[in-house]
């Protein structure tokens, strides 16, 4: 049976079993219109402007603030110091390294660290904060767009940091049909992750076109997701928010295709 | 009830009475929703009462005039989410855990009190994602829309509760 209509029967399950109680529950009094419509009765309608107006006036304040707290903490490198570079690429190189000195002995000996620096890994943009950035799993994906009946798929390699047991893929076309790495394909990154179980993922499907999704499992259980989008090369990590967007599209890449010969996949 | 576009432009431009009418198509809806997600009774009118103060504030700023319903929906599962932190933070329970175990007269568990209680045992989100599926008949990108998710996730967070139920429930 297929997961949509697996999933369409579990619904229809659900609902009847849940739908007569639901649409028996009754709207109270208290929340009827005449009631409701009595709260905005005195409230004007140029409020509608100002919650947003007092929130971006604090947001800016905050923002003015940080730069003012930043600057004050930055001024005594500034000035002995004055030939380093701007701050941002300094704190894009800080997260980046974080990432590499995080590598697993096994990610190690596949030779990443050395590849993550020639790929530019160091011109991922981050969005988040570092502790983020240090629970990332080393991720990387070629750039072929998931063609479905075509044979065709997206390759979608995996360094997974230490506890994660289980790694599910899945990629999606247009959201209907879920196109999987070849048995093969998924059989190599097992070898390469010894000890670590991949599964072709029943859970993890995108909606969008040419994505792929990975479910990482840890051994208590816990996971967290990752949505990566073609052509773009971004990584959406659910669980905690964080964006990963790469620019440099081409050296993701160029590290799949020197990693795949180097170890011949 | 059907949501009348028009209405949706007048609430926009201040007009109460509009926002009354808009508000009357989904009252029901946004309360079943806030019950079955907070539990209880006080908590679910409460959700309602701010979301509307909420959703008359905000009108101004909903761009598309045909996507007032998720918008709202949207709002009120914000709000329902906001409740269940803050009871969190404040009991260190969820507030379904204090709903009541539904028996029939002879003590005995109901059908519906043992799904109420597998439901319980998903996690906010993954119970929003059901009721608005299962209950509200909401499509993928629809659910996508009011969680403000990617419609990928929503498809696997709805995939693997309803897996959990039924594995509750068998």
């Amino acid at each position: 049976m297929s997961r949509e209509h697996e999933m369409q029967q579990d619904i229809d399950i659900l609902r009847l079993k849940l739908k007569e109680d639901y649409d028996s529950i009754v709207l109270p009094k208290n929340l009827d219109t005449e009631n409701m419509l009595k709260q905005i009765e005195d409230m004007p309608q140029d409020n509608v402007v100002r919650p947003n107006f007092r929130r971006s006036m604090s947001a800016a304040v905050i923002a003015l603030l940080f730069i003012t707290v930043f600057s004050f903490l930055a001024l005594p490198n500034m000035i002995f110091n004055r030939e380093k570079p701007s701050a941002a690429p300094e704190a894009q190189e800080f997260v980046a390294e974080s990432i590499s000195a995080d590598l697993t002995p096994k990610e190690k000996a596949a030779g990443l660290e050395e590849e993550k620096d020639d790929a530019g890994y160091k011109e991922f943009f981050i969005q988040g904060n570092s502790q983020d950035a240090l629970s990332f799993p080393a991720c990387v994906l070629q750039k072929e767009p998931v063609i479905p009946d075509t044979g065709e798929f997206t390759v979608m390699e995996l360094f997974p940091r230490e506890g994660i047991t289980t790694i599910e893929i899945g990629s999606s076309f247009n959201g209907a049909t879920a196109v999987y790495s070849t048995p093969e394909e998924v059989g190599s990154i097992i070898e390469i992750m010894d000890g670590i179980k991949i599964t072709k993922s029943d859970n993890a499907m995108s909606g969008n076109n040419g994505s792929v999704t990975a479910v990482f499992v840890y051994e208590d259980g816990s996971f967290f997701e990752i949505s990566i989008n073609n052509p773009e090369v971004i990584i959406n990590l659910q669980s905690s928010n964080l964006v990963i967007a790469n620019p440099e599209e081409d050296a993701a890449a160029r590290l799949v295709n020197k990693y795949k010969k180097d170890t011949g996949i | 009830m059907k949501i009348v576009t028009q209405d949706v432009v007048l609430a926009k431009q201040g007009d109460k009475e509009a926002f009354g009418r808009l508000y009357s198509s989904v009252a029901e809806d946004l309360y079943r929703f806030s019950l079955y997600t907070l539990g209880n009774v006080q908590d679910a009118e409460d959700a309602v009462s701010e979301a509307f103060v909420e959703a008359w504030k905000g009108i101004k700023g909903l761009r598309d005039e045909n996507s007032f319903k998720p918008w709202i929906m949207r709002i009120i599962s914000i709000r329902c989410k906001r409740r269940i932190s803050l009871y969190i933070k404040g009991r260190n329970i969820d507030p379904l855990e204090e709903a009541g175990e539904v028996c029939d007269e002879n003590g005995h568990h109901t059908l519906k009190a043992e799904v109420m209680e597998a439901l319980d045992r998903l996690n906010v989100q993954e119970r929003q994602i059901v009721i608005l599926s299962v209950l509200h008949g909401y499509t993928i990108r629809e659910i996508a829309e009011i969680m403000s998710c990617p419609q990928g996730t929503i498809s696997s967070k709805l995939h693997r509760s309803l897996k959990k139920l039924r594995t509750m429930l068998e």
